[in-house]
């Protein structure tokens, strides 16, 4: 009586696994890869510049801060959540760093809060910087909390969660500046000018953080306990639990970096303007949103990843460039990005049939 | 000859994509019977029926119905052709009522304003003959499985269905309610009607069907008689070899050391006093008809569900269990009922699903030792024996007897001293259920106490020493596996 009827299949089965078969499976995964060099080949084509090194770093540089936004969109819509605080985030985290450097432009409370931070910010242009966003960060990273617990603990549907905390904060960082956008003094903007708009080996400065952030997310995803952690919960909560997963604990802490990454993005716009706009990052959460779903992860949760974000990321910026360098208005780009999203998600769903 | 087949299937092929899913095979359903379906998971029923319910087209051959020669387009066309197809995964609308349901797609109407009368007579005609127990007005969101099950057969009736598919109608009834079933299938018979059995309990087959057509890997192996088959030679059919034993031998507990005794546990409205204990190296089985609060208090003992009083004592010492982390840090594992609901995450692959509740100690500083994971996926596949293309294979492709054994090579490389597992065969065809049932004994053997939850009275007999059964939330009675038969375990859980 022999059953061991699995033994050899099994051999070839381990055989495929650890193959050639990674950058097919790759491939079919990231449809939107090759779509991307298309759209790139297009470019080149159409337009006389695209290809310069000017141009590409332009692009790099516009999509830099929304794709920083996206890591953490990437990492909740993977848990099968969604945040669309983030944008009210960005501006928060913009009128609050502003305000470190210039309390005067801040009311109430926050306002003693941020003198208080100022009063220990060294005048070296690095410090400064290093402080007010540790600040910043931790503030962000609380309300990151308040999101993840009201989601894990309190059971609410992380729309309505995250929509609640939208508008909680929106509306606390009109009032924190009195609905007036606050304008850095020229003395200050050279001080934290260098990292919104600087550069290094001519690559520009948000570019280069965007790029530290992302291998860091992408290792974070792909070789740790806490990434296989989030598709688990994501493709199914219950098993997960089941399986022994402290699903709360890790469902907060991804809000919580979501929260983070969408300060983090406020900080490097406002180095750059030098403008505290408590209303910067109004609708930033759509393009968030936008770059992940393009990329193939599924809002469903436990499928797709950090690699499809970033291809969404390229995909937005690439296209938009085109149509600047065509001379296409701003508005077209409207309809193209939506149109983007509703083909990609089309081309992912066909596959998805059998 | 000429036998007047009220179906044929003849030389059906099927393929998707490089798969050969079925290759020149025959069915032929006569009236007024019940035809049997059998084969392995994999072995092509699904794919058959799809392809009768109008779901799939194919390659090859040829299908007759009454007769003639016939092409099935779509799901509607069969059912209008008199074809009605029952699947494991129900079709109601649980808000809209019974008798919206039955006549959904086909509301007696003029110009689009409902005729109530109409659609309620006719309706009411058929769930009369199906279950006159239950009424027109109720919401299917109400209505137990089996019920629901019920309403679609009535559905098929009033459609005037010749032949009703019917893909593993039991698994989730209760005795009862299978016994309900088994007359309502006479009665159709007897009018008529012919019914397409799909199941793994062999015991219903013999009981219910009059012939029966096995398929192997696609390929059709034969149709026979039911009355001149045997459970041996039907298994033979199925697996191609020869089964005498399907249950792995028993032999004596040389262990001595309770490992897990629980006293008192009680969770209000469901279960009351519970008080057992499990020796390293005993199989414990649970019997104890659907509702009956087995897996509800094994869940409460693993932390996934509250308890509200009770203590539990895991080698001698008295432990709080808030979460199943908790359970698992102690030595406990449990595997779930429901493999799709709880028990395994379908869109991931095979490799994160072996690895869920042990790849925390397969990391170092929270990075995955990669090596460490491949061997004991390696060691996990290789001793289960299971059939994927590739550790990257999702688990939803899998067939029903592969999913069950990923789902338990996950605790398994837990390595817990107590394994509790709810159900260990569901929806798992023969073959794989004796691989099954060998995996258990060797754990058995190797010292590990082991809580079986079964619904299969013949499976709970055969594999464990001893029987806790449970009834309407309290112990009933104990009995050794030796002493018991169906008649003595059945009137404990009655």
């Amino acid at each position: 009586m022999n059953l061991k009827a699995g033994n050899t299949e099994t051999k070839n089965v381990l055989k495929n696994t650890f193959s050639n078969e990674k950058i097919r499976r790759f491939l079919t995964k990231y449809t939107i890869c090759p779509v991307l060099i298309l759209i790139i080949i297009f470019a080149s084509i159409v337009t006389d510049n695209f290809f310069s090194a000017d141009n590409l770093l332009n692009v790099l540089r516009q999509v830099a801060t929304n794709g920083i936004i996206a890591i953490g969109m990437t990492y909740v819509i993977l848990t099968a959540g969604i945040d669309i605080s983030v944008g009210s985030i960005v501006g928060f985290a913009s009128i609050v760093f502003a305000g470190c450097f210039q309390p005067s432009g801040l009311v109430g409370p926050v306002a003693g809060i941020v003198s208080v931070i100022n009063r220990i910010m060294p005048h070296d242009h690095v410090l400064c910087i290093i402080i007010a966003s540790v600040f910043v960060l931790f503030l962000c990273a609380l309300l990151g909390l308040i999101n993840g617990v009201g989601i894990s603990k309190g059971k609410l549907p992380p729309f309505i969660m995250t929509m609640g905390t939208l508008t909680m904060i929106k509306g606390f960082a009109l009032l924190v500046c009195e609905d007036k956008p606050l304008f850095m003094d020229v003395s200050i903007r050279s001080q934290i000018n260098w990292l919104g708009s600087g550069r290094v080996l001519g690559i520009p400065n948000p570019v280069i953080v965007y790029a530290i952030v992302t291998v860091i997310f992408v290792i974070i995803l792909t070789k740790t306990v806490f990434g296989r952690y989030i598709r688990a919960i994501g493709g199914n909560e219950e098993a997960a639990r089941v399986a022994g997963i402290n699903v709360s604990k890790y469902t907060t802490i991804v809000y919580i970096i979501s929260a983070v990454l969408a300060g983090l993005a406020g900080i490097l716009i406002t180095c750059r303007t030098a403008t505290g706009e408590p209303t910067l990052g109004t609708s930033y959460e759509q393009d968030a949103i936008a770059a992940t779903v393009i990329g193939g992860t599924l809002l469903t949760g436990g499928v797709g990843g950090m690699y499809g974000t970033i291809f969404g990321v390229l995909i937005i910026g690439v296209i938009n460039n085109v149509l600047n360098l065509t001379n296409v208005s701003p508005d077209f780009q409207y309809v193209v990005k939506g149109l983007i999203i509703v083909v990609a998600v089309a081309i992912r769903t066909d596959r998805k049939k059998k | 000859m000429g036998k007047d087949y009220i179906v044929e299937m003849k030389g059906i092929s099927k393929r998707f994509g490089g798969v050969q899913a079925l290759k020149n095979v025959d069915l032929q359903i006569l009236p007024g019977e019940a035809h049997a379906l059998m084969g392995e998971n994999g072995a092509g029923k699904s794919t058959l029926m799809k392809i009768l319910g109008g779901v799939y087209t194919y390659s090859e051959g040829s299908i007759k119905i009454n007769g003639e020669e016939t092409i099935i387009h779509s799901p509607l066309d069969s059912a209008e052709k008199g074809i009605a197809v029952i699947y494991q995964e129900q079709s109601l609308v649980d808000s809209l009522t019974v008798a919206d349901n039955i006549m959904l797609g086909r509301i007696p109407n003029s110009h689009g304003w409902i005729d109530r009368k109409t659609q309620m007579r006719k309706a009411g005609d058929a769930l009369n003959a199906v279950a006159p127990d239950l009424s027109l007005n109720n919401e299917i969101g109400e209505l137990t499985v089996a019920q629901k099950q019920f309403v679609e057969i009535a559905k098929a009736i009033s459609m005037n269905a010749k032949l009703i598919v019917m893909d593993e109608p039991t698994s989730v009834l209760t005795l009862t309610e299978t016994r309900r079933l088994f007359s309502l299938i006479t009665k159709l018979k007897e009018q008529g009607i012919s019914i397409i059995y799909i199941s793994h309990r062999m015991e219903e087959i013999f009981e219910i069907c009059d012939r029966c057509t096995v398929l192997k890997d696609g390929v059709y192996v034969g149709t026979e008689e039911i009355k001149k088959l045997n459970k041996a030679k039907l298994i033979t059919m199925m697996t191609g070899r020869e089964i005498t034993n399907i249950y792995p031998e028993k032999d004596n507990c040389i262990f001595t050391e309770e490992y897990l005794k629980v006293e008192g546990l009680t969770k209000k409205g469901v279960f009351d006093d519970v008080s057992f204990s499990l020796r390293a190296g005993e199989i414990v089985g649970m019997s104890g008809l659907v509702g009956s609060g087995r897996s509800e208090v094994c869940r409460s003992i693993m932390g996934i569900d509250r308890l509200d009083s009770g203590e539990i004592y895991v080698h001698g010492k008295k432990v709080t269990v808030k979460t199943p982390g908790d359970a698992i840090k102690l030595g406990l594992a449990y595997v779930s009922e429901d493999r799709k609901k709880d028990g395994l995450i379908l869109r991931l692959p095979i490799q994160n699903n072996i690895t869920i509740s042990t790849i925390n100690n397969m990391a170092r500083g929270g990075f995955i030792d990669n090596k460490k994971e491949e061997n004991a996926i390696d060691s996990m596949m290789k001793e289960l024996s299971v059939k994927a293309s590739s550790v990257q294979q999702e688990v939803e492709n899998l067939s029903g007897g592969n999913q069950q054994k990923v789902m338990l090579a996950n605790w398994i490389l837990v390595g817990a001293d107590i394994m509790i597992i709810d159900e260990p065969t569901r929806g798992v065809d023969v073959g794989t259920k004796v691989e099954i049932y060998k995996i258990i004994k060797k754990l058995a053997k190797k010292g590990t106490a082991i809580l079986m939850i079964s619904s299969e009275l013949s499976e709970v007999i055969g594999v464990s020493d001893r029987i806790i059964v449970m009834r309407r939330g309290k112990i009933a009675g104990e009995i050794k596996a030796t002493d018991a038969n169906e008649e003595n375990v059945l009137s404990m859980a009655m």
